[in-house]
């Protein structure tokens, strides 16, 4: 399958690079060489990037039908409901979907939106209207991201959006994510630095002419009986966003060699970390041939093509 | 022994039931969730959202609020320190073992 985000003069090259695809050539080359360049995935389905899939479209309808059908939460919720319980059932086998996990899955994913939805009914965050008139509501991006490859096409950005919000007369992208873990302040403090929070902070000025001062993340811990939540303000200054742009070209130079060489170095510091590498048995076998046809055997093809699929791997 | 966030409340606590979901009389949670959605009217989503409702209200009415979260009483007496040392009595505390 085409994935459209590369060069079309050289295949191995992304050229529209999103969150999810920088940062995982940031954690490790070989890593975004297999997910990203390759296109592969474990056979198993990755329950966290699809109970954050829906979590993020169910607060996503929410807020359309709120605003631009003006409908009351409770009928803006039963709709969110009842398009999730359809989204959640699994037509060809006729049963509900089954995550595997005692942590999300459909039940903990209907109470989670009902219970988020229900505490921010009446949220101060008001949805921000863009320069068109639009509400500031499901937001594909791209935008240029100030270098150029060596076959002379121009680095893009690109992603989308969930909203970007008006706080105390300020402008702010707000977006969820769902944790395990208790959420306080140490939680927070992640996102500083952190790559996604810095594009979409550029985005929002950039791509959307607000003058966004930066994210306001709504953290879901999902346990096995109870979701909570909390909302947290992260910040970016000027100079914090110019030096992200300088890093950003060396990244990209990076990526840029990697392809025209054709040539992906491991990172092996990284092997261990966010939970372990989903690509440790290729990396491990014994010699390339075997690590071949590992990727090729137990790994299934999953293109991640951000200009069609934005969204995050959280 | 399972962590503390996972059984919260500890999941053997007897809990409540709402006034609402009485009155409701909602179809089970059990039967909604297996039901195919497309037979499903407006009253079963409600009930959906009444059932979920219903199991906030029941664990706000039983939970305690998490470590981090608890404020202490300033009039409370201190507690004694575990690791403080005994003082032997030899009489009780050898010929009691």
């Amino acid at each position: 399958m085409l994935n459209t985000s590369f060069s079309q003069k050289l295949p191995t090259l992304q050229i529209y690079v999103d969150a999810s695809s920088l940062t995982e050539f940031k954690i490790c080359p070989r890593r975004y060489y297999y997910s990203i360049v390759m296109g592969r995935q474990p056979m198993a389905e990755s329950i966290h990037l699809t109970f954050g899939i829906l979590l993020h479209k169910a607060a996503e309808l929410y807020h359309i039908r709120r605003f631009t059908k003006a409908e009351g939460h409770a009928d803006a919720l039963r709709e969110v409901i009842r398009w999730l319980m359809n989204a959640t059932w699994d037509r060809e086998a006729n049963r509900p979907w089954t995550s595997g996990d005692k942590y999300k899955n459909r039940f903990t994913l209907v109470r989670t939106v009902v219970w988020y939805l229900d505490k921010y009914q009446e949220d101060e965050l008001r949805t921000a209207i863009l320069k068109d008139g639009r509400p500031a509501v499901e937001l594909p991006f791209t935008m240029d991201a100030g270098y150029t490859a060596f076959t002379g096409e121009e680095f893009m950005l690109c992603g989308k959006l969930d909203r970007i919000v008006t706080f105390k007369s300020d402008y702010y992208v707000a977006d969820i994510k769902t944790t395990q873990s208790t959420i306080g302040d140490y939680y927070f403090k992640k996102y500083t630095p952190d790559n996604q929070v810095t594009i979409y902070n550029l985005a929002g000025n950039v791509a959307f002419e607000l003058p966004v001062q930066g994210l306001i993340i709504d953290g879901c811990q999902i346990a096995i009986e109870f979701s909570r939540f909390e909302r947290g303000l992260i910040e970016r200054t000027e100079a914090q966003m110019l030096e992200w742009q300088e890093e950003l070209g060396y990244w990209l130079m990076n990526m840029n060699t990697c392809a025209e060489q054709d040539y992906w170095p491991k990172n092996d510091s990284a092997c261990n970390m966010y939970g372990g590498c989903p690509f440790r048995s290729v990396c491990s076998q014994r010699n390339p041939t075997a690590a071949q046809k590992v990727i090729e055997g137990a790994y299934r093809e999953r293109v991640w093509d951000p200009l069609k699929n934005r969204t995050s791997f959280e | 022994m399972p962590n503390e966030q996972d059984t919260y409340p500890p999941a053997t606590r007897s809990l409540p039931t709402s006034d609402a979901l009485s009155e409701a009389s909602p179809t089970s949670m059990q039967e909604l969730f297996s039901r195919n959605p497309e037979y499903m009217v407006d009253k079963n989503i409600d009930d959906i959202v009444l059932h979920m409702r219903d199991l906030r209200l029941r664990l706000e009415a039983t939970a305690t609020p998490p470590r981090h979260a608890r404020v202490k009483d300033p009039n409370a007496p201190p507690k004694a320190s575990p690791r403080q040392k005994r003082v032997l009595d030899f009489d009780e505390d050898f010929f009691n073992s």
